[in-house]
């Protein structure tokens, strides 16, 4: 008893000096429509804000359907069985919420806050949008010509615009390859039934809710009345077999990328920069080498202005003004790449600086004076993201999603358990240069003459990726 | 990081002092039944002081944030760029990050890193803010990189260089390549005798012609600590912080500002146009007209009139131009204020094949009802709950509370007068938006950007 007193206070000890409060937990319950609540009291400011995290994602699209997911989900305000378009938006702005909705290739994301005493009100409206949305044929048509409109003016936002396409040339073939948005084409195609029938696939069980701010006494009851008309979903069975039951497994086998050409110049007339990814497939989010992955790209290219990239690529040669890299870890897939933009004269140069700087990297790895400025950066960065109440329940309630019943205490346990020798480890299997597929986003005839010795290079219309 | 595994006597006095700072919740929040119209009233508490050099200081204690938010806030941006060095107040704060006497480039942002600490700085048409998110223990070291490049930042022919390659990368991405972004078109054509008429950015050949003279001079002109104020926030102790800052700062000498005055705008007398053809997918346009200084009174009423033409989905401009009209993606209307002039805008995007024309008449008329129309009580109420919420939300970081603060204190020479911003726009009644739609929004103050895709 003695020595676990010691080393309790031991551990508040430690989190104290690295600055990491032990987290508090959330509470959860189980409606009895099946739908996971967490709760998380914050009552430092008077608000009070919804999350629901549902399995609907952009993989679940049919063929030719890619965006049917996204439309759904933000045809969702256009109007209830009661309440027109214009009502349910109005109701939401009375409020001050902000609602967000976002389809993502994992699930859908849609909250809503609000200042705390309106917090019945909210729940109400929120609840009815959930449970008795419309889907009317002319607001189904306005969110589809929305979403057309925004999918034409992507390429004027080049960053946006290269990362569609790097995700569509990268992931070939695979479900995550499409952008959630969909395509202008997959997007005509849709039609108002299609999206009534998808939305029957939006259930309580399988959803997740959060609950953050300021939670009154009767939260279970009032979350029973806002979502009483909503049923579905797969019950799990419970019983002593189901521990051994087989859980669905990530693929941490890498795609087979072979067809995929190793340079893509994406042509549109008039661009004055280059707008460059490299990268390939890479782990899943729930992947045992994520985390030493993420402490190994701090040192490469996460690790703003220090990193090995933006010491070489910015700080040394001025080629730009903003170089990363970045693991996005999904639940079946990931993609590891580095993003820059650069002046059309230098479009080779800095991507041979950054394939050697990869090569350096495969080969030398990182120093332990490396990897401890990476871990107290990288801990920062949990701190940070960690802040807000909101965003602290909302990553809890993504990884439980994909899995993984992590808090920031268990990811700065992982954090200070990584060793040299893990990070040198994951180095050497995943920074693979000879892995690097490149797409520039450029004018063509400008940066041309830079790769007249590459052979393996395919040079495509911007349109083709509308 | 060292952990501190053994139990002293000192960390049991430091263990209790955190939980005593823990104690008092930040905001205050209204119980349902003491209150007919609840509302929300910030009160943070802050030590205030200022150093005989004339560093003011801000210190906000926060025991529940994880990290320390530390933000110096230079009364220094893009309006001081002398003529012809368009951009050097930008250029600077990228100079900013290179060399000090005691820190050479690499080691400075590699030292940084290794303590966990992030970096960032920004520069505005009025300020130039350089912000750290710190582990607690780190706050010493900060202080002390602050102070030495508040003055011993070294400045030479490479660096200088350097960065005005750099700069040049950040001005495509941001500008040239970014062809739907008009902000510099707009501040041209708005504003003709002010300073805000230059980019904060810079024109190209102002930023290559600038040496390293103009440098030293702009650096020993509006780097010294009575032209800054210096916000902390986060888990701090007080006493502590004060005997750092006191080493690190209290030394430093103040500099003879130069004279604050500003040429003023000339008063606009004829609606203007301009038309750009550029490659972009589809065509757009903003309105903007002219308005007063952040510290006007109108200020508040300006902000809420902008929210209710076009704030939201339910204002008047996304029902006429998206909703009803059907030729926007978009339609947005804002109020912008700087330290001596500010803007009411409005913009949208177009869907295809639409005209501009059409979309611009539409939006000019909203603007006619709003100036001859009654304003209901209900679209007031429901401006003033939305800025509010935006208020709330604004709090929720220490990094949110100290821009708060340094903004107030930058701007209006008090913090305190964050406090009462709630009440300021409680205040606004509907006569008050009628005013200023009717002084503000007159067709000949109208400036009109036009942006056509390109053939």
């Amino acid at each position: 008893m003695n020595n676990l007193l010691h080393y309790s206070l031991l551990a508040f000890i430690m989190a104290l000096c690295l600055n990491i409060q032990a987290e508090e937990k959330p509470k959860t319950m189980t409606l009895s429509n099946g739908l996971k609540v967490y709760l998380l009291e914050d009552s430092s400011l008077p608000y009070i804000h919804f999350e629901l995290i549902t399995p609907l994602n952009s993989t679940k699209d049919p063929k030719s359907k890619e965006g049917l997911s996204s439309l759904m989900a933000h045809s969702l305000v256009r109007g209830t069985q009661n309440k027109s378009a214009q009502e349910v938006i109005k109701e939401l702005e009375k409020l001050g919420t902000n609602l967000s909705v976002l389809a993502t290739r994992d699930y859908t994301l849609i909250s809503v806050d609000t200042l705390s005493w309106n917090d019945e009100k909210l729940l109400n409206i929120f609840g009815e949008i959930i449970t008795q949305a419309r889907f009317a044929e002319k607001e189904v048509e306005f969110i589809k010509k929305q979403t057309l409109s925004s999918i034409e003016k992507l390429p004027e936002s080049a960053s946006a615009f290269t990362n569609r396409v790097f995700y569509k040339i990268i992931f070939q073939g695979h479900p995550y390859a499409h952008s959630p948005l969909g395509s202008k084409k997959s997007l005509q195609s849709i039609t108002a039934e299609e999206t009534t029938k998808h939305y029957k696939m939006l259930v309580p069980r399988g959803s997740l809710l959060g609950v953050t701010g300021n939670i009154p006494a009767d939260i279970r009851q009032k979350l029973e009345d806002a979502f009483k008309n909503w049923t579905g979903g797969v019950v799990e069975k419970k019983g002593f077999f189901s521990w051994f039951r087989k859980k669905p497994k990530a693929t941490e086998e890498p795609l087979q990328q072979k067809d995929i050409p190793q340079y893509t110049i994406v042509h549109k007339p008039g661009q004055v920069q280059s707008n460059i990814r490299m990268g390939y497939v890479s782990i899943p989010r729930t992947s045992k080498d994520y985390m030493a992955f993420q402490i190994a790209n701090v040192v490469f290219g996460a690790g703003a202005l220090n990193s090995h990239l933006g010491l070489e690529v910015r700080e040394k040669h001025g080629l730009t003004y903003h170089i990363r890299s970045t693991l996005q870890s999904y639940i079946k897939q990931g993609l590891f790449y580095i993003v820059t933009p650069t002046r059309l004269a230098v479009t080779r140069e800095a991507i041979d600086r950054s394939l050697d700087i990869v090569e350096k990297f495969h080969k030398n790895g990182i120093t332990q004076e490396e990897l401890d400025s990476a871990k107290n950066y990288y801990r920062m960065q949990l701190l940070k993201s960690y802040e807000k109440a909101e965003n602290r329940l909302s990553r809890r309630m993504i990884l439980n999603y994909m899995g993984l019943d992590y808090d920031l205490d268990d990811l700065d346990r992982n954090l200070r358990k990584l060793k040299l020798k893990d990070v040198q480890k994951v180095i050497k299997k995943y920074f693979l240069p000879e892995n690097m597929k490149i797409v520039i986003f450029s004018d063509h005839k400008e940066i041309q003459s830079q790769f007249k010795d590459i052979d393996n290079l395919k040079v495509e219309g911007f349109n083709k990726f509308l | 990081m060292k952990i501190q595994a053994t139990i002293t006597k000192t960390l049991w006095i430091f263990l209790i002092a955190c939980c005593m700072m823990s104690l008092p919740a930040c905001a205050k929040n209204p119980k349902k039944k003491e209150m007919k119209t609840p509302t929300f009233k910030l009160d943070l508490k802050v030590e205030k002081y200022q150093m005989p050099n004339g560093l003011r200081v801000l210190l906000h204690a926060d025991p529940k944030a994880p990290l320390i938010n530390y933000q110096t806030w230079y009364r220094v941006g893009g309006k001081d760029d002398p003529k012809g060095q368009s951009g050097i107040a930008h250029l600077f704060e990228h100079l900013m990050f290179r060399e000090t006497k005691k820190r050479k480039g690499k080691d400075f942002l590699q030292d940084i890193q290794s303590r966990g600490i992030y970096l960032n700085a920004y520069t505005s048409h009025d300020h130039t803010v350089y912000y750290f998110n710190l582990p607690k223990k780190e706050l010493e070291y900060i202080a002390e990189l602050e102070a030495e490049r508040m003055v011993d930042l070294v400045l030479n022919e490479t660096n200088l260089k350097l960065e005005q390659d750099i700069v040049k990368e950040e001005r495509m991405m941001r500008y040239e390549n970014s062809p739907q972004n008009i902000y510099i078109d707009l501040f041209e054509t708005i504003f003709k005798t002010s300073n805000y008429r230059s980019p904060v950015i810079g024109y190209k050949k102002d930023i290559n012609a600038i040496s390293i003279k103009n440098c030293l001079d702009f650096y020993n002109t509006f780097y010294s600590p009575n032209n800054a104020v210096l916000v902390i926030a986060g888990p701090i102790h007080i006493e502590k912080t004060k005997k750092i800052l006191e080493k690190y700062y209290g030394h430093l000498k103040p500099a003879k500002l130069p004279d604050r005055s500003y040429p003023e705008e000339v008063k606009q007398t004829k609606a203007r146009a301009k038309d750009l053809h550029r490659p972009v997918q589809t065509a757009s346009f903003t309105l903007a007209y002219p308005l007063p200084k952040a510290s006007s009174k109108e200020s508040y009423a300006l902000e809420l009139l902008s929210f209710i033409l076009g704030g939201g989905e339910s204002s008047r401009l996304y029902r006429s131009l998206v909703e009803k009209n059907a030729v926007a993606v978009s339609a947005h209307a804002s109020s912008y204020f700087l330290e001596t002039e500010g803007i009411f805008y409005i913009s949208s995007d177009l869907h295809p094949q639409k005209s501009i024309k059409t979309a611009e008449n539409l939006a000019l008329k909203e603007i006619q009802k709003i100036i001859s129309e009654p304003i209901t009580q209900e679209e007031l109420d429901l401006a003033k709950t939305n800025i509010v919420k935006a208020h709330v939300d604004s709090l929720k970081t220490a990094e949110g509370k100290a821009s708060l603060l340094a903004y107030h204190e930058t701007v209006f020479y008090d913090y305190a007068h964050s406090f009462q911003e709630v009440d300021r726009y409680n205040n606004v009644q509907l006569a008050d938006l009628k005013k200023v739609a009717q002084v503000y929004l007159k067709p000949y103050q109208q400036n009109l950007i036009r942006l056509y895709p390109k053939k």
